[in-house]
């Protein structure tokens, strides 16, 4: 009850404040006239009378100060008072709130801008029911680069002997050609388990998914659409569901579509938003089904409160009982790598993130320490507003609280503009940004955001403000009320500008490191030979499906006909054919020498396999090192021959010839025939440009046909101007089969680069922030100095000091503040650059060459903001100067 | 006497305040001044404290207040007890007969 009222008091003394000040100066009178006549009444002359009840009745502005504290909701009253007094102050210094407002809104949309990325990539849940239950499985043994695949009998016997999971579901890729109603399309897709959905925790919008059934080899013709698909092919039609449509060579039943919101591109596998899913239709005879086949990949469910940790250790003791059992089956070392989903899909984005999080973070205390300096800076133009208020009875707490709620106030305006600037800049960002940020497309405001810039936005109004605020209500009452008013001010408050500015250049310092260290990484990866020249040439997918093609020599036909008419064009130097792009998927295999039987078949070295035309190596400017590399002689007929790379040649042949020698990839077979080693050429990266090769060799595409092939054609100019007439020559040889994935080679080398490309562009985009940030700090502090001096600078030049040498002076002065600041940023940036060590590459975090470069133009930049105001007080008139009040 | 005054517990003024109005509504100086009488000058409250203190007993609800005519034709604010605040007189009243016993038996116990 005490409270109700108290609050209706509250919002009815606030409603009713400007009378109640009336009011009261309404009673005060009349107690005056009381006390007055009473005094009359005693025999006093009425003037003296009125005088006499006015001193009695003593500081009336006091009281009254009084009686308006005891009402409730005083506090309300004043908070508004405030805000509109800070109002008023701020607009009446249209520059000091301009640079403090343009200022605050770039630090705080900075941060904000960062801050809805990192929550929506990292802080918020993947979209699936549970996530945090959902792992991804892969084989791995000594020989793996990457542990992505897994192989059919492995899956089925983990699946079995497994108590810590509650579902396991395969993946692997499908999709197909469909020509229903149109141009014949290339659809991507993938085939997938009959649970996979509910392993997710997907549901359909329409229809259903898979049953256990509609998962066998002979019983696998079903189809669930994407969203995308469903709309676009199928015109969103609600009777879909039952529909057979024509995909490749055979017909298949359309059982159900996805929801729009379903984020395929967060599943390993199925990055490329597969359009089409069918089922697996796998079983233990199946061909492709052998054990060491890994061409699949695993995701599965935990079941409630099983770690992932646990799950790894059970299923690597069973992967070594499955591996005892079929002990050709596996390499030695076989295990399993468990990782969950989450972490699988961020890789080596979280650090980026928290590092560009942090450097905001930076860049916002730049920005507070500015507004902070403006704001001392102004407050003693205020000593005097100060003063007088505190002579009529303002507490010390309310004049505190009157500047920061002043502070508060620029960091709220500047918050808001920093908002609309954050929603500006991430709608950039997401469009700019690379595709490979995972998650980035999830992108949307909400309320987290906006409480960070909340948050945000009071802490730098506090940060900004309370410094200042104290000092401004320490005021001395005598000092400030002079005439001659011109307050020195104390050595203290020096210190406190002093000390932002150099902090602020550590910190711009720090930014900076990073920047550079990141730039160097990516100088140095550009620099990478990775074994090839991606320059001027084009890439795309294709392969071959119809009865027509099942037989090898009308595939190889086909090829030849499209070569002989590319070759046939302008524009393009030399073409061929990998089954594997560089950068692009990969295909691995054993390694298998006629004259050194392995026992455990498994236990084979394993390379990277490519099926080639012979002029591949010419288009991609692979060097020959000994031998020969294929030709049109080269045919099924003859003699079979291979190619290896030199480290595949200096390990698995160290001290002989390769040259010669009888091989096989894949598995040993004797009824197939061996290929013969005929030539040695420069190794590839295939896997990223910081990770060196890891053996290849090669097949010819006319012994060894594999199922799909990417064009690499060799262009005189610009790969993209020649893509239509590329593509057409497809198209006029069969315009039935699909051609796909368009790009220049170089697409895909930017691609690798595009993670340490972006937190580049930001890193340094922050870092010129806060060196701009920073340079009009030391400008002001420098001016200021500047200004104080001129006194000073005036008697100097009077007694004989020469223009060069007051400019020695200042710059002195501002430098010692620069050179303070570079030191503690050096320090920082030991300690602080770690944190990128696995973004860096070939870049020690500590490298002095940055240090010092950066260092450079720090002072570089500092030499010219401190040289402004120096010239300036270098020209001084010694007369003007001495009579500067 | 000033000094002595400003000493004075605000629960004291309070109930000195609600003691004068017990018998009927009186402005400020009235207050006062029936204060000082019944009290026999030991207590002189000035405005400065009767001003803050009246305000806050009518936001606390224990007085209420309207304009009248005072003596002489004046306007004045004139304050009551309401209801709230003859049930805190009484309860102040017991309280403080309660402590200065215990105060008068603590000294009279040597």
């Amino acid at each position: 009850m005490k409270a109700l009222m108290r609050l209706r008091n509250l919002f009815r003394n606030f409603a009713r404040r400007g009378s109640a000040g009336r009011e009261l100066d309404a009673e005060v009178l009349a107690h005056l006239d009381l006390l007055a006549d009473e005094k009359v009444r005693a025999g006093m002359p009425a003037a003296e009378a009125r005088r006499a009840a006015r001193i009695e009745l003593g500081g009336v502005e006091q009281m009254k100060e009084e009686v308006r504290e005891v009402r409730s909701g005083v506090w309300l009253e004043q908070l508004w008072q405030d805000t509109r007094y800070g109002a008023r102050m701020l607009r009446r210094n249209p520059g000091f709130t301009a640079v403090a407002l343009v200022t605050l809104a770039l630090g705080i949309g900075a941060n904000t801008a960062i801050f809805s990325v990192v929550n929506t990539v990292l802080l918020r849940q993947l979209p699936f029911a549970q996530p945090d239950r959902l792992v991804t499985i892969a084989e791995i043994d000594s020989d793996t680069p990457e542990p992505l695949t897994v192989d059919f009998p492995t899956t089925y016997d983990l699946r079995a002997r497994s108590r810590l999971f509650q579902s396991m579901s395969l993946l692997r890729s499908g999709g197909g050609a469909l020509a229903e109603g149109g141009e014949p399309e290339r659809l991507s897709g993938v085939r997938v388990s009959y649970d996979f959905f509910d392993t997710l925790g997907v549901k359909m919008t329409l229809g259903r998914t898979f049953r256990p059934e509609e998962d066998r080899p002979d019983n696998r013709h079903f189809v669930i659409l994407s969203h995308e698909l469903w709309v676009r092919r199928f015109g969103s039609d609600p009777n879909v569901i039952g529909r057979v449509i024509h995909l490749t060579d055979s017909a298949f039943t359309v059982v159900g579509v996805l929801p729009a919101d379903f984020r395929a591109q967060l599943i390993p596998g199925a990055e490329e938003l597969p359009e089409i899913y069918q089922s697996l239709g796998y079983d233990l005879k199946d061909a492709s089904a052998c054990r060491g086949c890994q061409h699949l990949r695993l995701i599965g469910r935990l079941k409630p409160g099983v770690s992932v940790a646990s799950a790894s250790a059970e299923l690597n003791s069973i992967m070594k009982g499955i591996a005892s059992e079929h002990p050709t089956g596996y390499a030695r070392d076989t295990g399993v790598r468990v990782k969950s989903l989450r972490d699988r899909v961020l890789g080596r984005v979280g650090t980026a993130l928290w590092v560009l999080l942090g450097a905001a973070g930076f860049v916002l205390l730049i920005a507070c320490s500015n507004v902070a300096n403006l704001m001392i800076a102004r407050a003693t133009g205020r000593n005097r507003e100060m003063a007088l208020r505190s002579a009529l009875g303002a507490g010390r707490r309310r004049l505190t609280s009157q500047l920061l709620t002043e502070s508060l106030l620029l960091a709220l305006a500047g918050g808001a503009a920093g908002v609309a600037l954050a929603w500006w800049g991430t709608r950039l960002l997401v469009s700019l940004a690379p595709v490979e940020i995972p998650r980035l497309n999830e992108l949307q405001a909400d309320t987290t955001v906006l409480l960070f810039a909340l948050g945000a936005s009071l802490l730098t109004g506090l940060l900004s403000g309370l410094t200042p605020a104290l000092r401004a209500a320490h005021v001395n009452l005598n000092d400030a009320l002079k005439e001659s008013g011109k307050t020195t001010e104390g050595r203290r408050r020096h210190n406190v500008r002093n000390t932002l500015v150099t902090a602020q250049i550590a910190l711009a310092f720090v930014l900076a490191v990073g920047a550079g260290l990141m730039a160097k990484t990516l100088f140095r990866l550009l620099d990478v030979n990775p074994g090839y020249d991606a320059h001027n040439v084009l890439t795309l997918g294709t392969y071959v499906y119809g009865e027509h093609y099942h037989k090898n020599e009308n595939e190889l036909g086909y090829y030849q006909q499209v070569f002989a008419r590319l070759r046939a064009l302008p524009g393009i130097e030399s073409v061929g054919m990998v089954s594997t792009l560089p950068l692009g998927n990969f295909d691995r295999r054993g390694f298998h020498i006629q004259d050194r039987p392995e026992v455990n078949e498994s236990d084979a070295p394993s390379v990277d396999a490519y099926s080639v035309t012979p002029d591949y190596f010419r288009v991609m400017r692979i060097p020959l090192r000994r031998g020969r590399v294929f030709t049109d002689q080269d045919v099924a007929t003859s003699e079979h021959v291979a190619i290896i790379s030199e480290s595949c040649a200096k390990s698995i042949f160290p001290g002989e010839d390769p040259i010669g020698k009888h091989i096989q990839l894949g598995g040993r077979d004797e009824k197939k025939p061996w290929a013969t080693i005929v030539g040695i050429v420069g190794d590839v990266r295939q896997y990223a440009l910081d990770r060196p090769s890891l053996m290849e060799a090669y097949i010819a595409q006319a012994q060894d046909l594999s199922f799909g092939y990417w064009l690499v054609a060799r262009t005189t100019t610009d790969p993209r101007q020649m893509e239509r007439s590329v593509r057409a020559a497809f198209y006029d040889v069969d315009k039935t089969q699909p051609v796909f994935d368009v790009k220049p080679m170089e697409d895909y080398v930017a691609a690798t680069l595009a993670e340490r490309t972006f937190t580049l562009a930001l890193l340094a985009l922050f870092g010129l922030l806060a060196l701009t940030l920073a340079a009009v700090g030391i400008y002001g502090v420098v001016s200021y100095l500047v200004n104080e001096r001129t006194r000073e600078v005036g008697i100097r030049m009077a007694l004989g000091a020469e223009r060069r040498d007051v400019l020695a002076m200042v710059l002195r002065q501002g430098l010692g503040l620069v050179v303070a600041g570079l030191a503690a940023g050096f320090a920082a940036s030991l300690f602080l650059a770690r944190l990128l060590v696995s973004l860096l590459f070939e870049v020690p975090p500590t490298d002095l060459a940055t240090s010092v470069a950066v260092a450079a133009l720090l002072a570089a930049v500092a030499l010219v903001a401190c040289y402004v105001p120096a010239r300036r007080a270098s020209r001084v008139d010694p007369l003007v100067a001495l009579r500067y009040e | 006497m000033a000094d002595k005054q400003t000493e004075l517990l605000q629960g004291t003024l309070d109930m000195l305040i609600l003691k004068a109005l017990g018998l009927g509504p009186l402005h400020g100086l009235g207050i006062s001044r029936r204060i000082e009488q019944v009290t026999r000058g030991t207590f002189q409250v000035k405005p400065g404290s009767l001003f803050p203190a009246l305000h806050r007993m009518e936001e606390e609800g224990w007085l209420s207040s309207h304009w009248g005519e005072s003596e002489n034709n004046r306007r004045a604010k004139y304050y009551q007890l309401t209801k709230t605040g003859r049930r805190q007189l009484e309860s102040e009243t017991e309280r403080w007969s309660r402590i200065s016993l215990a105060i008068a038996r603590a000294l009279e116990a040597s």
